[in-house]
């Protein structure tokens, strides 16, 4: 085996585990993905997968994922509350075709992004007003409200 | 605090009063029947659990109230000492706060009869997993807001003992990570399950309450294959604790709740569970949404398919910020875990279960015999089917279910 051919090997080795790295299906994270009625913390996130975020954020964009656990994903983001977050937020925005993710993409940025929500957010929540689908134009309704200044909850006995 | 005590009973069918009894501080006690007819308790093919239903006809259990009071909390958030006295013969008690949202509350502390601290002293400003979890406490609690529940046992490791218990309310707020007391008025209400053993079988009533999501009214879903065919599945999950679905009753709410957003400042699951003050009878409320958007409990938020209003949930009481369980309908593809089993899920933790192992938390439940494992119930993804032994033990204890 001369030098060229080891070097082809290692090319296309490296090749198929760029691509195989690239379609695995991140089996650490399923857990935080299915759980049906826990938000974890950023530190239990941080602390047990690392990467956490970049994961998530392959996770919210994968579709092999259930729809479930890409809505999880997407709104989990709303614990990194950072231009990396924001910037897939709004990259989901724009190309979810499916209105259930869309509609989570939304509210996530002005949830998560609140008052603060700069020009970018504003504008996505204006188009999402008219958007075809009524989930979506429903959610934007409510992400609106994150632009506003929070009222208190009513009393309840 | 003792010669507040007033004894109210719970009767099959009867409307849970809180205020039974009243303030009448001399009031003898007067025990009701709390048994519930489980004429045809039991669909499991276990010999064991067909002669415990046999048990559960006789009407095994009554429930006794041990306490029901006002307590103020001062500027700490803590209550003075309270005491009541558990009987001989109970096999659970039941500790109620009923508060104001958005307030947490919590034990800060009980101690048996002989002494044993079943809660920590001052365990959400000193466990690792507070408030979410007292780890370090014999008998586990957690804290909610507007209104908490405290049973023992939940666990093996605690004996129930007879005499005078004394307990510490505590009413905080959160910010950030830092605890904050909150002085205020809260109700208070004790009861013990009592019997002359654990019961080995049970009935337990639903309300359902309808928002209009998936379609669902109280009238359609009387008939729906779909709704009644998820009633069935949890019917069968519950059958292997001996645990059977008894009366069940539908009602419809406004459609505002479809999609619920739970936040620091405006929950709207607080009013949801509220909406259960229509109900008349004592049973554990399902409240059917849309969507469901949960808190974290140090910021962020995430969709869940279903949320309790406790572990366990209030008891005695409908119409409190806690009174019920909330479960997403929304159709999805693929979504993991039927809603048949987050039904069932849930409704384990309103009885009193927590999960088996707690994700990314090195936290376990207290249960000798669950192992946190896939099959179960109560593991956090929820999709699996078993309940072990104990877990059963426990849910029978809680007052809901009828024995």
């Amino acid at each position: 085996m001369n030098l060229k051919s080891i070097a082809v090997f290692f090319v296309v080795l490296f090749v198929g585990m760029g691509s195989a790295v690239a379609h695995h299906h991140d089996g650490e994270i399923d857990e935080v993905l299915k759980a049906i009625d826990v938000v974890p913390t950023r530190a239990q996130l941080d602390h047990n997968l690392k990467n956490a975020q970049e994961r998530i954020i392959h996770a919210m964009n994968d579709t092999k994922r259930n729809e479930y656990e890409r809505q999880r994903a997407i709104t989990l983001l709303s614990l990194y509350p950072n231009q990396k977050t924001k910037d897939a937020l709004l990259e989901g925005f724009r190309t979810f075709e499916n209105p259930q993710l869309k509609k989570y993409t939304i509210y996530t940025l002005a949830r998560t992004f609140g008052e603060a929500s700069d020009d970018s957010i504003r504008q996505a929540i204006a188009q999402a007003k008219n958007d075809e689908s009524l989930d979506v134009r429903k959610f934007a309704k409510l992400a609106e409200k994150y632009l506003q200044p929070k009222t208190t909850e009513p009393s309840v006995k | 605090m003792r010669s507040r005590n007033v004894l109210c009973v719970l009767v099959l069918g009867a409307v849970l009063s809180f205020g039974c009894g009243g303030d009448d501080k001399e009031e003898p006690l007067v025990v009701l029947n709390n048994s519930n007819n489980v004429n045809n308790a039991n669909n499991s093919n276990n010999a064991n659990n067909a002669n415990n239903a046999n048990n559960a006809n006789n009407g095994i259990s009554q429930l006794e109230v041990l306490l029901d009071t006002s307590v103020t909390t001062a500027a700490t958030g803590q209550t003075q000492n309270i005491t009541f006295d558990v009987p001989e013969g109970a096999q659970s008690v039941v500790v109620n706060v009923i508060g104001t949202s958005p307030n947490q509350y919590t034990l800060n502390s009980w101690i048996d009869a002989d002494g044993t601290q079943l809660v920590t002293t001052n365990w959400v400003r000193q466990d690792q997993f507070a408030p979410q979890f007292c780890t370090g406490c014999l008998q586990r609690v957690t804290s909610a807001v507007g209104a908490f529940a405290a049973m023992a046992p939940t666990n093996q490791d605690v004996e129930l003992v007879s005499g005078t218990h004394t307990i510490q309310v505590e009413a905080f707020s959160v910010a950030g990570n830092q605890i904050a007391g909150v002085a205020g008025e809260a109700q208070i209400l004790v009861t013990a399950k009592v019997a002359p053993e654990r019961p080995p079988a049970g009935t337990i009533d639903l309300n359902f309450f309808f928002t209009g999501a998936r379609g669902w009214t109280a009238e359609t879903a009387k008939t729906d294959q779909v709704f009644q065919g998820v009633i069935e599945e949890v019917r069968t999950l519950y059958a292997q604790v001996g645990i059977e679905l008894g009366d069940l009753a539908y009602y419809d709410i406004s459609e505002d709740y479809q999609i619920i957003e739970i936040d620091q400042t405006t929950a709207s699951l607080s009013p949801l569970f509220a909406e259960s003050r229509m109900a008349d009878n004592d049973a554990v409320n399902l409240f059917f949404v849309d969507e469901l958007m949960q808190s974290g409990p140090l910021g962020g938020f995430g969709v869940v398919l279903g949320i309790s209003g406790g572990i366990p949930g209030p008891t005695g009481q409908v119409g409190t910020a806690r009174s019920g369980v909330a479960i997403a309908t929304k159709s999805m593809p693929g979504v993991p875990t039927p809603m048949s089993k987050v039904i069932a899920h849930e409704m384990g933790h309103f009885l009193g279960l927590y999960h088996t192992a707690e994700q990314l938390l090195p936290i376990q439940d207290q249960l000798d015999d669950t192992s946190g494992s896939a099959d179960e119930l109560m593991n956090a993804a929820g999709n699996g089917d078993r309940l072990s032994e104990f877990q059963g033990v426990v849910m029978r204890l809680n007052p809901w279910v009828k024995n």
